[in-house]
């Protein structure tokens, strides 16, 4: 451009245009359209007047070609070609007439003053001479894109007289005939007619290409409608193409997404509206996750529409480029005229549980023509990973399946990194490194912390309070509702054990499953009118010793209703899994996490000065003084 | 309030006597005022449990911390025979109510001007304390177990006739108030220095199975929750 402005400037005084491009000029009154041969002798004139020297060749090879770049218009770019390229000799002789800008400079003015340079003479107003009137034709071919002619369409010939109105016949053909100009111009007189006319062709996938060459335009078929140059007895080709910049993705529905999570990401509640569909449309709004088995593959319908109405159909293919997993998604089918729906299938999603996040890029390409579309970009996505179907865990304050949800489970089992159930249930289990029964003020009190007996997501906020911890209890229900929220096989119950004085002996391990629950609560009786209640004891107990049953020290006992663990069983194999605690086989083995079951009596002064109770009567003890399984 | 048809089990009211036993001797002016929880050592904590209980406990214009006028809050630390102790002294209509509550219970001393006096009829009285007790507590709702599970309750006080001072009225009389399954198992109350008292059981059931004795000479501090906090992987 700047060598543009250079040379232009060089010249001295005249810039030329392209007749098409007449009302596009600013100072549109500064120009003049002039005879080629008159634009010849100006532009000469200019280049021997000026430092012909310094641009020595590059004048003598616009000069010689001057004519050819003055009769195809845009001398400008011709000029820059002409630096660049050297092809002016491409250029066609068609038009006659050349626009020229008259830019008389001080310098020059001054010079022509003083006699050093000799005036130019200012471009008359065209009058061809009296010889240049002369009886002649323009002929246009029109053709469309796989280069069938097209008849029916009026053109509008500017040709001087008789300028007008013509069809083209059924062979594509429009002229005009007694033409008193040698260079004229064409354009289509109804673009919206034109469309009529070529609806019936451009609604079916077609093949074959048009003729190209330099008597070849191509008319894209919108408005405003383009303006092509004639030359008298040159006939020139019209190819009718569409408008059709291009397609863009309007929507995804996602195929074979579970489909199951309500829209919340809010809150921990089970609140939301149903997973919608589409699940991202261009038009702005959110764009909602999806969730998929492992191993299955991503696939979704995709609504494509073009840019253009009125466009031909095409066969294209479609490719999604996903930036998460390298992951491509292919479709085929027709596009074109009006929004089309396309089935996409990508690779296969990782056999893990993840969390993926990206965007999707599409681009089509339309077989026929080898053309390449960007289609947009769908940003936003996040792809949840899951063992299997999503499973809400009923009738527990974890029920329910969302965004929320699925977002902390996936997290916190993808950092397991196995897809063994039982491994996965010990690795969350050992998220929590203790158990608490200690209010956290940290911790949102509508959670209830740490039993998270709560009707705003129960167990499901300890997701972002892990380090809190939480009651036994309440880390087995998030276990839990989180193994299910990404179909973790298995089943999973909220189980207590525990063992009774008048069961066995007391060496019966009980078993419940919560709710209803079970264990030991207010298992008393009255021995000499006093209370004595039945208790799993955590230290080796002494009947008759009171121990402290409020400070940690030495003579600390805790005393124990039950243990509660997550039962979980997978092929055919069968854990409990203490909340914070260990993993056992077996009730039985549960109950080893205890010294003794014992009858203990409340109301005393412990050693330490502490509330203290007193070993009554020892019913079942599983670990000697040391510790050791007996 | 209804009448017991069966006279209560001795040792029946063993708390609550050991209540009354270490606040009757208090020095009002060891309860020091407290304007922010956060002078405690553990106030965040501290408040959050006496606010939570509080809601159990107490309809709105009791609850002082839903009090239309600001309750004078005080506490009062531990000694070698009392608890960490909160007081909230607020006006509920005609009342005058004094709660004092550690980290394992709350009571309510009553000032009522217009109790009927003690007679040979317990109706009246009986009648009165009853409609106290409705006035200011929730005597029916809902409460969550153990295992989580909410179920409601009622609570009906019974009492021993003749009405007097030192009498005492009980919703469970024979339930151990140390192995409550839920506050709502047990509410007590009774006549003392001539005033109506409440007094509720801060229980506190544990999913865990934990039985859970808190440490009441160490809540401001913290430490009480000491055995129940971080608890190691068996």
């Amino acid at each position: 451009m700047l060598r543009t402005v250079q040379f232009s400037v060089d010249l001295s005084q005249y810039v030329a245009g392209h007749p098409d491009d007449l009302e596009l000029l600013p100072e549109r009154d500064q120009y003049q359209l002039v005879p080629v041969g008159e634009a010849c002798r100006i532009i000469k004139a200019s280049f021997r007047q000026g430092d012909g020297p310094r641009f020595g060749p590059v004048y003598r090879e616009c000069i010689s070609s001057l004519p050819a770049c003055i009769s195809q218009g845009r001398l400008l770019d011709l000029v820059v070609n002409a630096f660049g390229r050297g092809e002016l000799e491409q250029a066609a002789p068609f038009a006659r007439l050349v626009l020229l800008k008259h830019e008389p400079q001080a310098k020059r003015r001054k010079q022509v003053e003083q006699g050093k340079v000799a005036p130019i003479e200012k471009p008359k107003p065209v009058k061809p001479p009296e010889k240049e009137r002369i009886k002649t034709w323009f002929e246009v071919l029109v053709i469309d894109e796989v280069g069938e002619p097209v008849g029916g369409v009026e053109l509008d010939f500017q040709v001087g007289s008789p300028s007008g109105r013509v069809p083209t016949d059924g062979a594509g053909k429009a002229r005009v005939e007694n033409a008193d100009v040698h260079s004229g111009s064409v354009r289509l007189a109804s673009v919206p007619a034109v469309l009529e006319v070529m609806k019936p062709r451009w609604s079916k996938p077609r093949s074959g290409t048009a003729p190209r060459g330099a008597d070849v335009v191509d008319v894209v078929v919108a408005e405003p409608a383009r303006s092509v140059s004639l030359a008298s007895e040159e006939p020139r080709t019209l190819v009718l193409k569409p408008a059709q910049p291009g397609y863009a993705a309007e929507s995804e529905s996602f195929v074979g997404n579970h489909g199951l999570m309500k829209v919340n990401t809010k809150d921990w509640t089970s609140a939301g509206p149903s997973h919608p569909r589409p699940e991202w449309r261009s038009t702005g709004s959110e764009t909602r996750p999806v969730s998929y088995t492992k191993g299955h593959k991503l696939a979704l319908d995709l609504e494509i529409a073009p840019k253009q109405p009125d466009g031909p159909v095409e066969d294209g293919s479609i490719v999604g480029s996903a930036s998460f997993e390298n992951m491509t998604l292919r479709g085929q089918g027709q596009v074109g005229r009006s929004s089309a729906t396309l089935s996409m299938q990508g690779g296969v999603l990782p056999d893990r549980v993840a969390t993926l996040k990206g965007d999707i890029r599409y681009t089509i390409n339309v077989e026929a023509s080898g053309a390449r579309y960007d289609a947009g970009t769908s940003r936003g996505h996040t792809v949840f990973v899951t063992i299997d179907t999503p499973v809400s865990v009923t009738g527990s304050r974890e029920e329910g399946i969302t965004e929320r949800r699925m977002a902390a489970a996936t997290k916190v089992i993808a950092a397991a990194g196995s897809n063994d159930p039982h491994r996965i249930v010990a690795y969350l289990m050992g998220l929590f490194r203790y158990y608490t029964l200690r209010p956290n003020p940290a911790v949102p009190a509508q959670y209830g912390h740490p039993a998270y007996f709560n009707e705003v997501g129960g167990a499901w906020p300890a997701a972002d309070y892990i380090d809190k911890a939480a009651e036994c209890q309440a880390i087995v229900r998030f276990v839990r509702a989180a193994i299910k929220q990404v179909g973790c096989p298995g089943t999973a119950d909220l189980v207590v054990i525990w063992a009774d004085p008048d069961v066995g002996g007391g060496a019966k391990a009980l078993e419940a499953t919560v709710p209803p629950g079970g264990g030991l609560g207010n298992r008393t009786k009255i021995v000499n009118g006093q209370t004595w209640a039945a208790c799993l004891v955590d230290t080796y107990p002494v009947e008759g010793k009171v121990y402290d049953i409020e400070k940690l020290n030495a003579s600390y006992m805790g005393l124990n209703n039950f243990e509660a663990c997550l039962r979980f069983e997978h092929g055919g194999v069968k854990r409990y899994y203490g909340g914070g605690a260990g993993v056992y086989d077996s009730p039985d083995e549960v109950l080893l996490a205890f010294q003794a079951l014992a009858w203990v009596s409340f109301g005393h002064t412990a050693p330490t000065g502490s509330e203290g109770a007193r070993v009554e009567k020892v019913v079942k003890r599983w670990r000697d003084s040391s510790g050791n399984l007996l | 309030m209804i009448k017991t048809s069966h006279p209560f089990p001795s040792g029946a009211f063993e708390a609550t006597e050991k209540v009354l036993a270490m606040v009757d001797p208090l020095d009002p002016a060891a309860f020091i005022d407290l304007p922010r929880f956060d002078a405690l050592d553990d106030g965040a904590t501290v408040e959050q449990d006496s606010r939570s209980w509080a809601a159990r406990f107490f309809r709105a214009g009791a609850n002082p911390y839903q009090a239309t006028a600001p309750p004078k809050r005080t506490v009062h630390h531990a000694t070698a025979g009392s608890a960490d102790l909160i007081r909230h002294e607020l006006r509920f209509g005609e009342l005058e109510l004094a709660i004092t509550e550690s980290v394992r219970w709350v009571l309510v001393s009553i000032h009522a001007p217009d109790l009927p006096q003690l007679g040979a009829d317990d109706n009246p009285l009986a009648q009165a304390i009853g409609d106290l007790a409705e006035q200011l507590l929730l005597m029916a709702g809902t409460n969550t177990d153990p295992f989580g599970q909410v179920a409601n309750y009622q609570w009906t006080l019974q009492y021993e006739a003749p009405l007097r001072e030192g009498s005492r009225f009980s919703t469970a009389p024979l339930a151990e108030p140390r192995l409550l399954r839920s506050y709502a198992e047990r509410l007590d109350g009774g006549l003392h220095h001539g005033r109506p008292f409440f007094l509720g059981h801060k229980a506190r059931p544990s999913g865990d199975g934990r039985l859970v004795f808190l440490d009441e000479r160490h809540w401001f501090d913290g430490q009480c929750w000491e055995p129940y906090a971080r608890s190691p992987r068996r």
